[in-house]
C-alpha cells in the first residue's frame, strides 16, 4: 500500500512538473510599427504601413523551459485571427519570413501557427526573385542546412525541424568561393545533395 | 452728404456689431467645457431593451468645433461590451478627440489596450478608433503581449 501511495506521489510530482513548464512561460510578443485590429471580426493585422519592403514585424517567443533559446521570427506583415472563446486561432507571417532559434534559423515564404497543436509551418522560397535559391524553405544550423517542402516550429517542443526531411542546400555564394564551378560544372548545376545520414534533425 | 455719411458709419457699425455678437456666441459654444463625459453607443432595441455596445468617458470635455460635434478628453477610457452586459475590452489614453458625428475616437498619445481576460494586451502611440465598424488603428510602436492562456489550447495545460 505504501509503494502504491509512493508511485502515486510521484507520478502526480512529474506531473505538476511538466505542467509548470507550460504554464510558467512568458507570454508571447508582436511589435510592429502599424497594426489595426478588427474587433467585430477579431482579425489583426501587423505591417509597417510606410513600407511593405522591410522586416518590421517582430515575434518574440520566450521558451518553453528556462534555459532554452527564445524563438524570434521576422517578417514582412503578420496577421492574426482570434476566436469567440477569446483564443488565438491562428497567426499566419508573410513575406521574407525570418525564424531564429539559438543555432538553427529557418527562411521561407510563409508561416502560418496553428493553435491547436501549436505548430508553425513554414514554406515557400524566402526570396521568390532569387531563381538561385531553393524554392523551399530553408533550415540553417551547424549539423548542416535543409531545403524541403516546409520546417515546422514546434512550440510546446521549442523545435525547429524539417519534419518529412530534406536535401542539403549548398548556397550559391559557397559554391562560388570554392571556384567549383571552373572545376565541375555538373555539381554547380546542382546544388541539391542527398541529405547526409547524420543531417537530418529528426535524428538528433 | 453728412447725413449721408452718418448712416454709411451706423451701417459699419451694426455690422460690426453684429459679426462680434455672432462672434461671442460661437465663441461661447465652443468653450463649453464639462467634466464626467459619457458618449455611449447602444445594440439595436431587442424586446424594448437598448444594450449597451460602446461607452467612451473622459474626465474632462471641452467642445473644439462650432458644431460641437469634435469633443477633447482628458483621460478617456473606450469600453466595449457584449450583447449580454459583459465587459469585452477596455482601453486607455491620456487625451484623445471624439467626434460625435463620425463616431471616431482619435489620439496623438499612448494607448494601452486589453481584453477583460487581459491575455491579450496592446499598446501603441497615435490611435484611431472606429466605433462603426469596430476597428482600432495604431499608428506607431505597436506591441501586442499574448498570454500563453490566449495562444494554447488549455485542454492540455489542465492535464
Amino acid at each position: 500500500m505504501k509503494a502504491l501511495m509512493v508511485l502515486l506521489a510521484t507520478a502526480l510530482a512529474a506531473a505538476a512538473a511538466g505542467t509548470n513548464e507550460s504554464t510558467n512561460r512568458p507570454a508571447l510578443t508582436i511589435n510592429a510599427k502599424y497594426s489595426r485590429f478588427d474587433l467585430k471580426n477579431y482579425v489583426f493585422l501587423y505591417s509597417n504601413v510606410t513600407s511593405f519592403a522591410t522586416n518590421d514585424v517582430t515575434v518574440f517567443d520566450p521558451p518553453a523551459k528556462p534555459g532554452d533559446p527564445p524563438t524570434i521570427m521576422t517578417c514582412v506583415w503578420l496577421t492574426a485571427t482570434r476566436g469567440a472563446g477569446g483564443k488565438i486561432e491562428n497567426i499566419t507571417a508573410h513575406e521574407r519570413v525570418k525564424i531564429d532559434q539559438g543555432d538553427r534559423a529557418a527562411r521561407g515564404a510563409l508561416a502560418v501557427y496553428t493553435a491547436t497543436n501549436e505548430q508553425m509551418v513554414l514554406t515557400g522560397a524566402f526570396d521568390p526573385s532569387d531563381t538561385n535559391s531553393s524554392a523551399w524553405p530553408v533550415l540553417f544550423s551547424s549539423q548542416g542546412n535543409l531545403t524541403g517542402p516546409k520546417i515546422v516550429y514546434d512550440r510546446l517542443n521549442n523545435e525547429l525541424i524539417m519534419p518529412e526531411g530534406g536535401t542539403t542546400f549548398i548556397p550559391q555564394s559557397t559554391l562560388s568561393n570554392t571556384n567549383r564551378d571552373k572545376t565541375n560544372k555538373s555539381v554547380l548545376n546542382d546544388k541539391l545533395f542527398a541529405p547526409k545520414p547524420n543531417s537530418s534533425p529528426t535524428n538528433r | 452728404m453728412n447725413a449721408h455719411k452718418q448712416s454709411l458709419v451706423l451701417i459699419a457699425l451694426s455690422g460690426v456689431l453684429l459679426t462680434s455678437a455672432w462672434a461671442t456666441f460661437a465663441a461661447d459654444a465652443r468653450i463649453g467645457t464639462g467634466k464626467d463625459f459619457k458618449f455611449p453607443d447602444y445594440y439595436p432595441a431587442s424586446n424594448g431593451v437598448r444594450r449597451l455596445k460602446t461607452l467612451v468617458t473622459g474626465s474632462e470635455a471641452q467642445f473644439v468645433t462650432n458644431d460641437n460635434s469634435v469633443i477633447v478628453l482628458k483621460n478617456p477610457r473606450l469600453e466595449s461590451y457584449a450583447p449580454d452586459g459583459k465587459v469585452e475590452w477596455t482601453a486607455t489614453s491620456p487625451e484623445c478627440t471624439v467626434n460625435i458625428r463620425t463616431k471616431e475616437v482619435r489620439g496623438d498619445t499612448n494607448l494601452i489596450f486589453q481584453t477583460a481576460d487581459e491575455h491579450f494586451q496592446q499598446t501603441g502611440v497615435g490611435f484611431l478608433w472606429q466605433q462603426t465598424n469596430s476597428v482600432l488603428v495604431i499608428f506607431d510602436q505597436s506591441h501586442t503581449r499574448i498570454d500563453k492562456e490566449a495562444l494554447a489550447d488549455n485542454s492540455r495545460l489542465k492535464q
